[in-house]
């Protein structure tokens, strides 16, 4: 006796098809599952054996093989407890009126209890998309994933408490009658209306604060009301006015930024606030992270709706940094994906890791291969690193005496990547504060929610110029850091002003190619912020401020 | 190259002549090259080698000196010709031929050297930039030793000025060392001059560099330290300089620091301290003017004993006015100020010799940090002001 359900299995973030096949014939009773299973999948045999049991059906005394085609892909994880048990219960003919219909056009995901429970798993948002794509009607998921799965459309949606409940949906045609019946148990959505429900998920989220990645509020609160709510405020920063601006400007346009200043002058604490005064991911990008963050089990419920802030320690090893491992997991780059990866005392980080930022950086995506399949995690992070300006840590400094050589600094750049550096578009000096910035009486600071605004607004303006750009690569784009050099060109022509004084002030501050674009995409958020259509001479200018002091005096 | 030179290379080269013979002999017979030479080329078979010296150089045999020579495109300059440096055939050992890459060093312009420490600290740096910028807009090249540190940015700071810069170095003139120094290397050679006694791909030893600095000392009229530790190369410099009767001038610093030892003991055994480019001018103008009367044997001027406003000194007003930029320099100054809003003039007027914060500027002015940044941004890049410290800017125009 055969038969046949659709599944599904991570490559990566992304999905594929998956058909669990069971065959029973007569002879000495036994369970094998076949088809590259992983010990996890593996050990499914007992779990699947104790949930049929517990759930009050029989397990057929019969000689069982499963297979999980194709065959020659690596199954991982505990996905395929449930399409196995409910394989076998039809099998083995113990689902009255089955409904081929419905089996046919489903997809089933899940973790089983022993008794007979259905747990969450991993990745559930890649899966529930990917079997939109195949246009299968239902999804059948573990109750506790309805967080994420629901933000997807054109699927239908069955969150299922336990076996039995599974059994009997798949027993009967009327499959909306259902919902009446597990009353509260079962979300079934057919077509789920997509900003109700995402307006749903965000709300669920409040409720149950994940850590530093969905903290706050959502977008649709009013700002203001938000401003107590904020741990890091940068009114809590004294002075600095020049770092301020500049951290405002980076969180408009995505730059990236480098800080530079000496131990204790507020680096670190400007990095972390940046978070407070960037928009919320809107739903396209929610989903990207989502999906990331759902391989990992911790976020297997809910949508994630701040904005990722990565910060690891620089003994962190490359695999981990990148991606990478037996199978390939998403790096730490890909966990900042649309949030930011802060990379504070970037000296420290050993030279290998910083040049394989390179790659990553430019193309916004890290391909590892494995076993014939590439995997492909997204990272379009804005950079932010902040270290030392030599290896005293005070050179520059007005006060304190910089301790370092000649050659001590220039050993100290040179071991810091050039290539790299060259990407990062805005690097700011952070000096200590002066004794009377301590104070601070004179010049009055703006609360995040304050320059939140204007950066919401200034993504806003971003937004709308993109959608309208003449070629799809730049349709893609979405911050003006993201701009390619069709655009950047395009930006530079507007304004004759610019175009004359760009060689110029290349010969003086001796510019390479990659810096002027640079400065033009800087130049391009000032001016977005300004609200101005061309790129303003004004702002080129001060978009000179955030590239040229590199080596002071 | 003339006839001459390539004969003093063949003796020295092919006949191991040690160099410090070849100028024994050379002054014997009363600075007579034609002389000289006969007398090397008389006796150049029976004089035998008493020390049976190793062939000095791997750059094998004189044609391939002069192939090397032209590859590179130096040339060389012996002893008994007119654009050999004056001061330098005054010296106790001067080599009798001098290798050189940039014609700088034929114009025997008026010199000071800069030397100092490889390991330079922060105010090292600055103190070299300071006083090689500033000597350097007066007409005088600046002589040091192309070597990292203090070298490096003495020379930095005096090529972009008129009076240029020469660099003496320690190996072949086509061996580049330190190679960090590469882009210097061929800044000097187009816009000052490098200069060596030793053959063509001698390598950088360590006995090379205390000979080196005899001729960095003989080159000039006075030997400036900017930051020597106890034992320095500097320091040898300086010996060099008193041998051959010329001023020694050390820059002062922190009693603390490790770095500056060598000044100090320097200062206290009768170098001036110097903490003016003005120091250095007083004592080098009653040098300068002695050395032109003699050299101008026939017209017996007066050297002025020390004068307190340099300003005045001729040889300081005349490179004034010769120099180009100078007085466009104020009236471009002019023009960009006439240029500026009113809220660039009220920054441009903020800003003094103390270096202002930003912070500070945005509350003496009361205009908020983007448009400061850009009146900044247009003031750095029209080179009247500049940035002091991190963020803190003082006016330089």
């Amino acid at each position: 006796m055969f038969f046949k359900l659709d599944s599904f299995a991570l490559t990566g973030i992304e999905a594929i098809n998956i058909s669990v096949e069971v065959h029973l014939s007569n002879g000495l009773p036994s369970f094998t599952i076949v088809g590259l299973p992983d010990k996890a999948v593996n050990e499914s045999r007992q779990r699947v054996r104790a949930a049929i049991l517990n759930s009050g059906y029989v397990f057929p005394m019969k000689r069982i093989i499963i297979n999980l085609a194709p065959a020659d892909i690596k199954k991982e994880g505990v996905l395929y407890d449930l399409p196995i048990a409910v394989a076998l219960l039809i099998v083995s003919g113990q689902v009255k009126n089955l409904d081929g219909e419905i089996i046919r056009q489903s997809g089933f995901i899940g973790e089983l209890s022993l008794d007979g429970k259905i747990n969450p798993v991993r990745g559930i948002i890649s899966m529930a998309e990917k079997s939109a794509e195949l246009k299968k009607t239902y999804f059948f998921i573990p109750e506790d994933n309805i967080g994420q799965a629901i933000v997807i459309n054109n699927i239908g949606i069955v969150s299922c408490r336990n076996l039995a409940s599974v059994v009997d949906i798949v027993s009967s045609n009327d499959l909306l009658s259902k919902e009446t019946i597990f009353s509260g148990q079962t979300a079934y959505s057919v077509t789920p209306e997509s900003t109700d429900l995402f307006k749903q998920a965000k709300n669920k989220n409040e409720g149950k604060n994940n850590g530093s990645l969905s903290h706050g509020d959502a977008a649709a609160a009013p700002v203001d009301n938000e401003a107590s709510e904020i741990e890091n405020d940068f009114s809590d920063i004294k002075g600095q006015l020049k770092a301020r601006r500049a951290m405002e400007i980076a969180a408009a346009g995505m730059h990236n930024v480098m800080l530079i200043g000496p131990p204790g002058s507020g680096k670190t604490m400007l990095a972390k606030r940046i978070l407070s005064i960037m928009a919320d991911l809107s739903k396209e990008e929610s989903i990207e992270v989502t999906k990331i963050y759902s391989l990992y089990k911790k976020y297997s419920s809910g949508l994630i709706i701040k904005r990722p802030f990565v910060n690891p320690h620089n003994t962190i090893t490359q695999a981990c940094l990148i991606g990478g491992g037996n199978i390939p997991r998403p790096g730490e780059i890909s966990l900042a994906h649309r949030g930011i990866l802060f990379l504070d005392e970037f000296s420290q980080y050993p030279k290998s890791h910083v040049e394989s930022l390179r790659l990553p950086l430019e193309n916004k995506e890290v391909i590892i291969s494995r076993n014939n399949l590439f995997y492909k995690f997204p990272c379009s992070f804005m950079f932010i690193v902040a270290l030392n300006p030599c290896s005293c840590g005070y050179h520059g400094d007005e006060k304190k005496k910089c301790r370092c050589t000649d050659n001590e600094i220039r050993r100290y750049w040179k071991s810091i990547s050039g290539p790299t550096i060259d990407r990062i578009d805005m690097r700011i000096n952070v000096p200590r504060l002066q004794e009377d910035e301590f104070a601070e009486i004179a010049i009055k600071t703006e609360s995040s929610c304050q320059i939140k605004k204007r950066v919401v607004a200034c993504h806003e303006i971003q937004k709308n110029r993109f959608k309208t750009a003449d070629y799809p690569t730049e349709r893609a784009v979405r911050y003006n850091s993201e701009a390619g050099i069709k655009l950047i060109n395009q930006w530079m022509l507007e304004n004759g002003e610019i175009v004359r004084l760009i060689p110029k002030i290349v010969s003086k501050y001796n510019l390479s190619a990659r810096a002027v674009s640079s400065l033009i995409k800087v130049s391009r958020t000032i001016s977005d912020m300004e609200n101005s259509k061309n790129i303003s001479t004004a702002s080129f200018l001060e978009a000179l401020n955030y590239r040229v002091n590199f080596e002071y005096e | 190259m003339n006839e001459d030179s390539k004969i003093i290379l063949h003796i020295l080269y092919e006949n191991s002549v040690k160099p410090s013979d070849f100028i024994y002999c050379y002054r014997k017979n009363s600075m007579d090259m034609k002389k000289t030479l006969n007398y090397y080329s008389a006796s150049v078979n029976t004089k035998k080698n008493l020390f049976n010296l190793p062939q000095p150089v791997p750059c094998g045999g004189i044609e391939n000196i002069l192939k090397i020579l032209e590859a590179v495109n130096s040339d060389a300059v012996n002893i008994s010709e007119e654009s050999y440096p004056t001061l330098l055939k005054e010296i106790f050992f001067p080599p009798p031929v001098l290798f050189y890459k940039g014609t700088k060093i034929l114009e025997d312009n008026l010199c000071i050297a800069i030397v100092g420490t490889r390991k330079s600290t922060v105010y090292g740096r600055d103190a070299a930039r300071y006083f090689a910028k500033q000597l350097s807009m007066l007409g005088i090249t600046i002589v040091s030793g192309l070597a990292t540190g203090i070298d490096f940015h003495a020379h930095k700071a005096s090529i972009n000025e008129k009076g240029s810069s020469i660099g003496v170095l320690g190996c072949g003139i086509d061996v580049i060392y330190p190679a960090e120094n590469k882009d210097l290397y061929y800044d000097l050679s187009v816009r000052g001059s490098i200069v060596t006694e030793f053959f063509p791909k001698t390598p950088p030893i360590k006995n090379n560099f205390p000979a080196r600095n005899r001729i960095i000392s003989g080159l000039c009229a006075g030997v400036l330290v900017i930051e020597a530790p106890e034992k320095s190369g500097a320091l040898i410099t300086c010996d060099f300089a008193v041998n051959q009767n010329r001023e020694v001038f050390a820059v002062p610093g922190s009693i603390f620091s490790p770095e500056i030892k060598g000044n100090h003991k320097l200062i206290k055994s009768g170098a001036k301290l110097v903490a003016h480019p003005d120091d250095i001018l007083e004592e080098i103008w009653s040098f300068y003017s002695i050395l032109k009367a003699t050299a101008n044997s026939g017209t017996t001027e007066a050297a002025p004993a020390k004068i307190k406003n340099c300003q005045q000194l001729p040889f300081i007003q005349q490179n004034l006015q010769e120099k180009p930029g100078s007085s466009n320099n104020f009236l471009n100054t002019l023009n960009i100020l006439d240029k500026l809003d009113v809220r660039g003039k009220a920054v441009y007027d903020l800003l003094g010799c103390k270096p202002l914060s930003l912070e500070e500027v945005v509350a003496n002015t009361g205009f908020n940090i983007a448009d400061v940044l850009k009146i900044i941004s247009v003031l750095e890049f029209n080179n009247l002001i500049c940035e002091k410290n991190l963020n803190q800017f003082v006016r330089i125009c």
